[in-house]
């Protein structure tokens, strides 16, 4: 197994299904963030909005992405398109209901403090609302991070020529076995950097916290 | 001296939810501040002296009577009437120094000394040492003393204090008592300060206004004519404190006895 890896590290062949991958996850996952999170700050602040899409948001979360595979080709083709919509669709909501609970929960002594001290509408979101909803979106985020992995697998099944996912379902085609675990290993691999990096980023951003101590 | 605070005719009725009564907070409370008066509101809990002050900041509105701040009716909460909570209201997620930058932007007070300004405050709240501090490492005390420097920092007229140190231990609260009425010697801002503690509003205030409960109404008018800083062990401050307590004694025996009554007791 460790030879078809150096193999494939040597031919260059796992650097481009990297690659090819991480830029689909990027992708996907930026895409679902910046949705979520808007989606989920207007319905957080505005009931109207709120009342008119919780439903169809609980509706549309309840269908499970690999579902709307078939759809996706439909809509977008065959290639990369399609993955990136799968990333999208399966983060947008833990973004979404992390946002929202995070602007639901900011509490209401620092409105009424920031109020007080004169803050208008922009301070008021940026400085108070958006800060003390962040370490509900970041822990949204790390939820994010994680689907974003099996979704560019499950993406990946669909024919593409390239991608850690790709080469790995091949690869359980033509019964390689060690390619398969090879693969499998270095997609758990970057997982677990991805949530290293995004929890050195949050102690970092959130080290003002309270936390218990250890 | 100009009336800096005219409250008059003031109610606010809180509607009782389910089986739970509605509660007559405030019952027809007036009351004028000159400039420049440190007023001290007394009263037990559930008397309404947080509601006035709410009223006065503009977080609440009265259910009838007027409110007026140097001359305009309070409409909202704004910074020419800066408030000192009780649970301190720091943004824990900004330093000690950006909470005061931040009430300076905030307040639209911003210029290009303001930073040299929040280091001098600072400084004088003896709080330079913690500049790029989190809220969360600092004591009670010293939360207090940045949440009063944010308020300096912006330099309301009016000063309104909701019971600031009562969440504070005895030696630390009387060591901000002095410091505050020190500050207010030296800037004579007219400071509205809300407290159940006798002494604390003897020791403090020019006048105190004394409070009861269910209905709240102000019952007593206390000039306090003692020289400053006040002992809180001399004969004079005892007797203002007697002639408190002699107001309040009797009205919290009563609410005890209708207590027992309703057999919640």
């Amino acid at each position: 197994m460790l030879a078809v890896m150096w193999d494939d590290i040597r031919s260059g062949k796992l650097a481009a299904d990297s690659w090819a991958s991480f830029q689909r996850f990027g992708a996907g996952l930026v895409i679902g963030s910046i949705l979520g999170i808007t989606l989920g700050l207007f319905m957080a602040m505005w009931r109207p909005i709120d009342s008119m899409l919780s439903a169809l948001v609980q509706i549309v979360r309840a269908i499970p992405p690999i579902t709307w595979i078939g759809f996706s080709i439909l809509w977008f083709g065959i290639g990369t398109k399609p993955a990136i919509f799968l990333i999208a669709l399966g983060t947008v909501f833990p973004m979404l209901l992390n946002t929202y609970a995070g602007v639901r929960q900011v509490d209401a002594i620092y409105l009424r403090a920031a109020r007080n001290l004169g803050a208008r509408r922009w301070m008021l979101f940026k400085d108070v609302i958006l800060a003390a909803a962040l370490p509900s979106i970041l822990t949204g985020l790390r939820v994010s991070i994680g689907l974003a992995w099996i979704l560019m697998v499950v993406g990946e099944l669909i024919a593409v020529p390239n991608g850690l996912g790709s080469t790995l379902m091949r690869a359980q085609d033509y019964n390689q076995v060690d390619r398969m675990l090879a693969y499998m290993i270095v997609i758990g691999l970057f997982g677990y950097i991805s949530d290293v990096l995004l929890m050195q980023f949050s102690n970092h951003v959130l080290r003002w916290q309270t936390g218990i101590e250890r | 001296m100009t009336a800096m605070i005219e409250v008059s005719s003031l109610a606010k009725v809180f509607a009782g939810r389910g089986r739970s009564p509605s509660i007559v907070a405030l019952d027809h409370v007036s009351m004028t501040q000159p400039e420049g008066e440190f007023l001290a509101v007394m009263g037990p809990s559930g008397c309404g002296k947080t509601t006035l002050l709410n009223i006065v900041a503009g977080f609440e509105t009265p259910n009838s009577g007027t409110c007026k701040v140097a001359g305009r009716p309070v409409n909202g909460a704004g910074p020419d009437r800066g408030v000192v909570f009780q649970e301190y209201a720091l943004f824990p997620w900004m330093t000690v120094e950006r909470n005061v930058t931040f009430a300076m932007q905030a307040a639209g007070k911003w210029s290009a000394d303001s930073l040299a300004r929040t280091r001098e405050i600072l400084s004088r709240m003896g709080l330079i040492n913690f500049c790029s501090s989190f809220p969360k490492n600092l004591s009670g005390g010293m939360r207090q003393r940045v949440a009063i420097a944010r308020i300096l920092a912006i330099d309301s007229p009016v000063m309104l204090m909701d019971e600031p140190f009562g969440a504070l231990d005895a030696l630390t609260r009387s060591v901000l008592q002095r410091e505050l009425m020190l500050l207010w010697s030296e800037t004579r801002k007219t400071i509205l300060f809300i407290t159940h503690n006798a002494d604390e509003a003897i020791y403090l205030a020019d006048r105190v206004l004394v409070m009861t409960s269910r209905p709240g109404k102000i019952v007593l008018e206390l000039k306090i004519d003692l020289p400053r800083p006040r002992d809180p062990t001399s004969p004079e401050f005892n007797r203002y404190k007697r002639e408190i307590l002699d107001v309040i004694n009797p009205t919290l025996q009563s609410a005890i006895s209708s207590l027992q009554e309703a057999e919640v007791l």
